[in-house]
């Protein structure tokens, strides 16, 4: 049975670390509490309906335009909005959360209020001893590797990675170096938003995905990221990692909403004695 | 240096005249409506009260905390839960098979007892919740999203608890009761919340306008340097996060026993959420600004929602962009700077001549 | 100076006149007439003018949206089919609608409104049980009556509802013999986390238990879960041949899509509240094989429901659903009792006037009780590869409802 409920946990971890990721981008290094992160959730979902749904293309292609669309939308809100409230917390959160009402709305008068339907591309499920894993979910949890793996080496390995972390760790520093700063914030806010696109695209297939539901993952995808550390992408993963398990395991044995309210009580808990998180990065 | 309360170079001078004629207002208000515009209106007067104690919080001291309702909850809960109570085990947990309520609600079943109990319990999770979390190591935006986290639990508290508080089907026919064992009807219970209003603004501008209140926005705008002369920062958000909490909690109570109905989706994180939008509209730190902030939205949302129902979230969700871009300060904030900024000028080109 | 102050109170002045004014403006009423528009919403007189008025309560927006969507087409379409075959007693039926966004606060205050307001003399709407509670105390105060197109839990009964949905007891009877004699004796139980399924499974549970089966696991989940895996996994611990839903709304969906990527193909599924919408979100290939009780299904073989389907996908251009029929039946019903109560009436004649009151609707026979519950004819469906329910089940006569069946069978 634990056995079950570790792996469980690992299917459940891979989802957060998916849904979480452009949040520990857009929150840890930019610092923006974005409150439409569950719309974008959703708009990724939605972007896929129409590639698959509609226009009967196939997922691959759906996986990326889900990533393009979102990302461009997210390039929209920074150039538009967001860009002029950095540092202003309380204003950002009103903005971000006037944000999610519109898109609500809008993604309704596009497509109603009802639920909508994606296949999976792929069926079947694995047995590992008493325990059986979907193939869905295994593909889950490579595409959220792929995802932290490539976040990872743009982040450290290329130029723009260099530029992005720079222009986190001192603006003006780099402003000075030469670095566009606001071309940097955009691309970084949109690269963020693109992944919780492509995170929406994702989990389609296996939740159901009305106008309204954006909401449901915004606490999840919050605790993930200050527990695991804001500053950190490893602390996402981290995050995700006990999150997923704790739910998992406390959800089997005992049951899931208790294991929600467990969880979110344990993570006040630790960001009151570890505000920054379980993982800190070493700052000058 | 004290200075006249009507002069006009005293800024706060035309607070208390928007303030005086929107009391007025709300006075005659019932001799020109009916039964359903007035409950809207009283409605209304609730969620002043609870945008008054948000901008003690947020406005004065600058703790934004996005999970108020829980303390709206609180207070309505425990009044709601108590109150219902009168006419043996109420319906939603016999529904669930409870046949014997727990020792406490019999208690709560006294009115005075519930009513005291509700505002005693927002201080104390307040204070709990304020010696927990206010300490130099969490930062506003922590605050921020501790308290978002915390209106999650509760809101999945009280759906989880449903024997004892009703889940998802929130309590329902709670009695207009306040304090004693009498029904107030509806048009007379409307003065009674317009006189809870009235003396609640009274404390806030007592407690602003006093020395404690220049503390507090001390507080806000730099607490290091507070610190640095000997205050006790910690003790003086804790103290605030208290009395913001029990008044709160007062606007749950009335929320409770006017609109007869308490649930999940009213002390949760929407609700939370709504406050916020109220004072960024009617400009927050001058207690006016809570007043038309709250009248403003909710009387839009009320008219709105009936015309425009499709489009109700998009207007919304348009003017709170609008407010944050063009009028930071909220109505009322940009429209004392205005006035108060042209006084100065004249006066300055006065000094000049 | 002086210039400022001035221009201040203008501002303020104009505020509070324009607030003033909206809010009397849409009354239609300044304080005298406040007082009558009270009286004629007491009375029911609403009837004496040219139109019978009537209140169309519905969701655009939030959980229940797409389930008020079906009530409010069906009652639209069945009050146009009213008005065009002459209305009742000579007068047109005018509906006023409301949206409430899935929220007992708006739904409440938005009843209030249709009351005082607009005079209606009685509300047709809402979904779920927590916005059904929240009205009932202002149709209450105002003795205006409130027509309930849902299934719900029974547990309740008020002389301002007519309760047009099913109570657990009416599908649970024949569901629960059938299942333990043509699926299987070990019954899993499922459910969402509030009084509905709370109510039903507790029902369901004596009730199997009467006919030799054994329930091998019950789990009661929150209504904004997005994640079933561990619900999943317990199912598959229990190893139970059947497993018994009263998931709702999206959490269904949410379930089943999860459910089938196992591809488990031992154990059985029954979701009671799975309708042709909720399939067809799900996606065939995820549902196909699955039961459901709900008591109609566009697939229902009567005269009634041949016309009503047709319409219906003409008119809207999706299959009707139990929501659709509810609704239609509810309108159906209520013009049948407002031509039998005559030019005028209080809520109490119309009220009298509904009990006994029957309508072959697209479901069946459906008849008021005096109870203010209706007889339904209980069904099982099961999805076959179109996404619609083939017919496994099918009760020969309606079934009598018994809200207070629930209280019997609930035990801690």
């Amino acid at each position: 049975m634990l056995l079950t409920f570790i792996i469980n946990g690992l299917m459940t971890a891979a989802s957060l670390l998916m849904l979480s990721m452009g949040m520990a981008i857009i929150f840890g290094i930019m610092n923006v509490v974005n409150l439409a992160h569950g719309e974008l959730i959703i708009i990724g979902a939605y972007v896929s309906y129409t590639m698959i749904g509609i226009l009967q293309l196939p997922f691959g292609i759906a996986l990326l335009s889900s990533f393009v669309v979102t990302g461009i939308i997210g390039a929209i809100i920074e150039k538009l909005v967001v860009k002029k409230l950095y540092g202003k917390t309380a204003e950002t959160l009103l903005v971000t959360y006037a944000l999610s009402m519109i898109f609500q709305q809008v993604i309704k008068l596009l497509y109603g209020a009802g639920y909508i339907h994606l296949s999976s591309p792929v069926s079947g499920a694995v047995k590992i001893g008493k325990a059986i894993m979907p193939v869905y979910y295994i593909c889950i949890i490579a595409v959220a590797a792929i995802m932290f793996l490539v976040t990872l080496i743009l982040f450290h390995k290329t130029r723009l990675g260099m530029q992005i972390r720079a222009v986190s760790q001192n603006r003006t520093m780099a402003g000075c170096l030469g670095v566009n700063v606001k071309k940097i914030d955009t691309l970084t806010f949109a690269y963020g938003a693109g992944l919780t696109g492509l995170a929406g695209c994702m989990i389609a297939p296996i939740n159901s995905i009305s106008p309204f539901v954006g909401s449901n993952y915004i606490v999840d995808t919050f605790m993930t990221v200050v527990l695991g550390g804001v500053d950190s992408l490893f602390g996402s993963v981290l995050g995700s990692v006990i999150i997923g398990e704790s739910n998992a395991v406390i959800g089997g044995y005992i049951d899931t909403v208790f294991a929600e309210m467990i969880v979110v009580f344990a993570v006040v808990v630790i960001i009151r004695f570890k505000p920054k998180g379980l993982i800190v990065r070493e700052r000058r | 240096m004290k200075q006249k309360l009507f002069s006009k170079d005293n800024p706060m001078s035309m607070m208390f005249i928007i303030d005086i004629l929107l009391f007025v207002f709300l006075a005659i208000f019932p001799l020109f409506v009916n039964e359903f515009r007035l409950q809207i209106m009283a409605k209304c007067l609730c969620y002043i009260v609870f945008a008054y104690s948000l901008d003690l919080l947020w406005g004065y001291v600058g703790l934004m905390s996005m999970g108020h309702a829980v303390f709206f909850g609180i207070g309505a809960y425990i009044v709601a839960i108590g109150y219902s109570m009168e006419g043996g085990i109420p319906s939603y947990m016999t529904s669930l098979g409870v046949m014997k309520a727990p020792g406490i609600y019999y208690v709560l079943a006294h009115k005075p007892i519930a009513f005291f109990a509700a505002l005693i319990g927002c201080g104390v999770v307040a204070s709990i919740l304020g010696a927990f979390l206010f300490t130099k190591k969490v930062n506003s935006v922590f605050f921020s999203l501790i308290t978002f986290a915390l209106a999650r639990v509760f809101e999945l508290l009280i759906i989880n608890q449903q024997k004892y508080t009703g889940g998802a089907n929130g309590i329902t026919q709670v009695p207009s009761k306040l304090l004693v064992d009498v029904e107030i009807p509806d048009n007379i219970y409307y003065f009674v919340l317009l006189g809870i209003v009235v003396l609640v603004y009274v404390f806030c501008r007592y407690l602003t306008n006093s020395r404690y209140g220049l503390i507090l926005e001390a507080v806000r705008e730099n607490e290091d340097r507070l610190n640095f002369f000997g205050y006790n920062v910690v003790r003086f958000k804790v103290v605030v996060f208290i009395i913001s909490a029990v008044i709160a909690g007062l606007a749950g109570i009335m929320f409770a026993t006017s609109q007869s109905f308490i649930g999940p989706s009213n002390v949760g994180i929407s609700a939370s959420t709504a406050v916020l939008v109220w004072l960024a509209l009617g400009g927050r730190g001058n207690i006016t600004g809570a007043t038309v902030g709250t009248l403003v939205v909710c009387w839009a949302e009320s008219l709105f929602s009936e015309q425009l129902t499709d489009y109700w979230n998009i207007i919304y969700g348009i003017m709170v962009l609008l407010v944050v871009f063009f009028i930071p300060k909220g109505i009322v904030g940009t429209l004392r700077e205005a006035v108060y900024n042209k006084r100065t000028e004249a006066r300055h080109n006065l000094e000049l001549e | 100076m002086k210039n400022a102050v001035k221009r201040v109170l203008t501002v303020v002045m104009a505020v509070i006149l324009c607030v003033g004014m909206t809010a009397c403006g849409s009354d239609s009423s300044g304080a005298s007439t406040a007082d009558k528009s009270k009286e004629e919403a007491k009375g029911g007189t609403a009837a004496s003018g040219d139109t019978i008025k009537v209140g169309l309560l519905t969701a655009s927006s939030g959980g229940t949206a797409v389930l008020d969507g079906y009530i409010a087409n069906a009652v639209i379409m069945a009050v146009d089919e009213i008005n065009e075959a002459g209305g009742v007693n000579g007068k047109q039926i005018e509906l006023i609608k409301e949206d409430y966004a899935s929220d007992p606060a708006m739904a409440a205050e938005k009843a209030e409104k249709l009351i005082v307001n607009d005079g209606v003399s009685c509300i047709i709407g809402v979904v779920l049980s927590s916005c059904r509670q929240a009205v009932l105390p202002v149709v209450e105060k105002y003795d205006n009556l409130l027509i309930y197109p849902t299934d719900y839990e029974g547990l309740e009964q008020s002389d301002n509802i007519i309760y047009v949905g099913c109570v657990p007891n009416q599908q649970i009877q024949t569901i629960a013999p059938w299942l333990a004699e043509n699926v299987g004796k070990k019954v899993y139980l499922i459910g969402n986390d509030y009084l509905y399924p709370r109510s039903t499974l507790a029902q369901m549970k004596a009730m199997l238990e009467e006919n030799g089966a054994t329930v091998v696991g019950e789990e009661y989940i929150a209504m904004d879960e997005t994640d079933y895996t561990a619900s999943i996994s317990k199912i598959m611990d229990a190893e139970p041949d059947v497993v018994f839903s009263v998931l709702v709304g999206d959490c269904i969906t949410a379930f089943q899509k999860q459910y089938a990527q196992y591809g488990i193909d031992d154990i059985e599924m029954f979701h009671l509240c799975l309708d042709e919408s909720g399939a067809e979100a799900i996606g065939i290939e995820s549902c196909e094989g699955v039961y459901s009780g709900q008591t109609y299904f566009c697939t229902v073989e009567t005269d009634a429901n041949k016309v009503f389907r047709e319409k219906y996908k003409e008119a809207y251009g999706t299959e009707p659903t139990v929501y659709a029929s509810n609704g239609y039946v509810a309108a159906n019903l209520l013009a049948k009792a407002l031509e039998s109560a005559g030019e005028e009436f209080t809520t109490e004649d119309l009220v009298n006037a509904f009990r006994g009151q029957s309508f072959e609707g697209p479901a069946g026979l459906t008849t008021v009780c005096d109870n203010n519950h209706c007889t339904v004819t209980p069904r099982i469906g099961q999805v076959n590869a179109d996404g619609l329910f083939d017919i496994l089940f099918e009760s020969e006569s309606p079934v009598e409802p018994d809200p207070q069946a629930g209280a019997k069978y609930y035990t801690e």
